[in-house]
């Protein structure tokens, strides 16, 4: 079913264009909201919630832009509102989460590299983690970030800052990624034997 | 295959890691979004946890047992005592044995008993009953012991009597010759432990040891025959009303087995009749421009519309009541689902419409401004439900025609007024171009009648019926002030099962 069917199928509520596109973008999407998420089930809940919002939400699509950058962007949007009602982004909680760091780590489990990155993120403290994944892979600008957590800007850059070097030496710990100033190699996509 | 990326790539390597990152998701998200997203489909599944849920609980009823609370009223007329509103059996038991055997009268009179004379209540429950001397161990809260007898082996001097309300009558302890006394409880919330010990005890020498409870010896005297005999009128009174007690029973087993509880289900095709209202004749600026009825001469032929009769369904449970061998009347609490389709397309915009309504004042067709999101397209090849959800009472009757051993053959017809708690009620606009789904179109009470025949077939206790069912709405779907007369009606199959109660 091409896009074009799936979108004019949902503006009327078609549960066999629902169901396609849902299959097409849920399992991206679930990724995305795991990154957010405290555990698989937690994300699954915003994954729901994230998809209601894109079907009801559907007439609001104007084929500006990828339908996947839309629905995305509903995804993430739920995501900060869930977590934003259950925690504030704060720095004293993020550092004392970020003490018992090495004892977690040990928990990523030696799979695909891209789960594996994803694992170590997951391991950040939630403010570094959302921070980081609204900035360096949802593409939001620190403005955005300030606005949609309701922090400072600063509080958003020196948070990056923090996450991206704890991530960094996660990463490098992991030998994932290697030291800083020298080149580093890293595996794509295999899976271990 | 490697891939390199520098430091100062760490941002990118992040990104692309994280893009490429999937899970698939279980399919509890999926179920779920569907039932957010399509709420009418879980109607079913209600219904049928509805009709389980009845039958549960209709079932436990059946299997009651009704014998429990009649055990100390058998048990009373067995023994053929009095002691006929007791309600708890152990305390009843307790207290006749102990009357016979542990209360004994002293030593002087040693063949002495005391025997229940007449009823002897409790209002609440006795922990032990046990009387056994003076320091009763009678432990009841509320109770009173309306009269005993102190029976001696002396015939002359006869018995000793604890009544409820009256207080000591007479007591000689001194008297060696037993006879009768009788000693009566203060008030009805007197225990008996309290009773016997503070009346005993106020009466010097009725208590000489704790084995022995009463040392009375009373003189018979003219008054106290004349108070046995008006007990013993009491207690005659109380067989007289045990027994048209039992009688008002054995009437209700009768009523209860002309009664029957019936649980059914009909599903059924549904469709509708759709009609401009009385006002769109009287005012001749409407004529052939806005009068939205397939099949009448003024139909627009340039907007069609396209509907199509739909599943609907009904269920609910009916009480039967036999009024003669062929006649039976019913009441009962009904579901229904209504519902036909509605060929139509969903825009992704609002677009202004107007609504034919009727001013209340003037009775005047006239038009009210509505945004609609559904466009009128018989071309359209996606459907939206005209639906509502009603809750109805059923009332009427069956007529048995055909009367067979092992089945029976009826005809019956019911009048349902209804209450529509919900439902997406898509009114056609005046210029037929939209539909307009706004839940306050509706009208929240209707009435409906329903004609049916049905096979009602026995097995045991149980009879299955199954037979054709029509059913017809009275009134508008739409609430008075739209001027587009819809009234449902529905053709099903209807079965079902029935108990005798």
């Amino acid at each position: 079913m091409t896009e074009e069917l799936m979108i004019a199928g949902c503006l009327k509520n078609n549960a066999s264009a629902q169901e396609a596109l849902y299959n097409r973008f849920s399992p991206r999407m679930l990724g995305v909201c795991y990154r957010f998420a405290k555990n698989r089930e937690d994300a699954e809940d915003m994954l729901q919630e994230g998809f209601v919002k894109v079907y009801t939400q559907m007439f609001q699509y104007r084929n500006e832009g990828s339908l996947e950058g839309w629905i995305r962007r509903i995804v993430v949007h739920t995501c900060i509102n869930v977590l934003k009602k259950n925690k504030k982004f704060s720095d004293s909680l993020d550092i004392a989460y970020a003490n018992g760091l090495h004892i977690r780590e040990d928990m990523i489990p030696s799979i695909m590299q891209a789960k594996q990155v994803v694992e170590c993120i997951r391991l950040l403290p939630l403010g570094y983690r959302t921070v980081l994944n609204l900035y360096a892979i949802e593409g939001f600008s620190h403005k955005e970030i300030g606005m949609l957590l309701d922090i400072e800007e600063s509080t958003s850059r020196s948070q990056y800052t923090r996450a991206k070097a704890m991530l960094e030496e996660i990463l490098i710990r992991k030998k994932i990624i290697l030291k800083p100033k020298e080149k580093i190699i890293y595996q794509a996509a295999v899976a271990p034997r | 295959m490697e891939k390199r990326i520098y430091t100062n790539n760490f941002e990118r390597f992040i990104k692309e890691s994280a893009d490429d990152f999937k899970m698939i998701p279980s399919k509890r998200v999926w179920h779920s979004i569907y039932n957010d997203l399509h709420p009418s489909r879980k109607w079913p599944s209600v219904l049928m946890c509805l009709i389980l849920f009845t039958g549960v609980l209709f079932i436990g009823y059946e299997n009651t047992d009704p014998t429990t609370s009649l055990t100390s009223e058998k048990k009373t007329t067995k023994n053929n005592t009095p002691l006929a509103s007791l309600e708890n059996k152990n305390i009843q038991q307790a207290i006749s044995t102990n009357t016979t055997k542990e209360v004994s009268i002293n030593k002087k009179n040693t063949n002495s008993t005391i025997q229940p004379a007449s009823s002897l209540t409790t209002s609440n429950k006795v922990s032990s009953s046990t009387l056994s001397g003076a320091e009763s161990n009678v432990n009841s809260k509320k109770a009173s012991i309306t009269s005993f007898y102190v029976v001696t082996n002396n015939p002359t001097k006869n018995s000793e009597v604890l009544n409820s309300k009256p207080s000591v009558t007479k007591v000689n302890t001194k008297q060696t010759n037993a006879s009768i006394t009788k000693i009566e409880a203060s008030s009805e919330n007197t225990t008996i432990d309290e009773f016997i010990t503070n009346e005993l005890k106020n009466n010097n020498g009725v208590v000489t040891t704790t084995k022995n409870m009463f040392q009375s010896v009373v003189t018979k005297s003219p008054q106290n025959e004349n108070k046995i005999r008006q007990q013993s009128k009491k207690d005659n009174l109380n067989l007289a009303l045990q027994e048209a007690s039992k009688q008002k029973n054995a009437k209700k087993k009768n009523w209860m087995k002309n009664a029957s509880m019936e649980f059914y289900a009909t599903p059924s095709i549904g469709y509708r009749t759709m009609s401009p209202g009385p006002q769109y004749d009287a005012n001749p600026f409407l004529a052939n421009t806005t009068i939205p009825t397939i099949g009448a001469t003024n139909f627009d032929a340039a907007n069609p519309m396209k509907h199509n009769a739909a599943l609907n369904i009904e269920t609910g449970f009916n009480i039967a009541y036999a009024t003669s061998k062929r006649v039976k009347l019913k009441a009962g609490l009904q579901l229904n689902l209504t519902n036909y389709g509605i060929t139509s397309n969903i825009t992704s915009h609002p677009s202004p419409t107007t609504l034919a309504t009727i001013n209340p004042t003037t009775q005047a067709v006239e038009y009210s401004s509505v945004a609609s999101y559904i466009a009128n397209n018989t071309n359209a090849i996606d459907k939206i439900h005209n639906t509502t959800y009603q809750l109805s009472i059923p009332l009427g009757g069956y007529y048995k025609v055909l009367d067979k051993a092992r089945f029976d053959v009826f005809v019956g017809g019911s009048v349902q007024p209804t209450y529509v708690f919900g439902g997406k009620p898509n009114v056609i606009s005046s210029d037929r171009k939209y539909y307009v789904n706004e839940s306050y179109l509706l009208r929240r009470f209707n009435m409906n009648t329903a004609a049916e025949a049905y096979i009602n077939y026995k097995v045991g206790d149980l009879n299955f019926l199954a037979g054709p069912q029509f059913r017809y709405q009275l009134f508008s779907t739409y609430n008075k002030n739209i001027a587009v007369t819809e009234k449902l009606y529905n053709i099903g199959f209807k079965v079902g099962v029935s108990k005798s109660f």
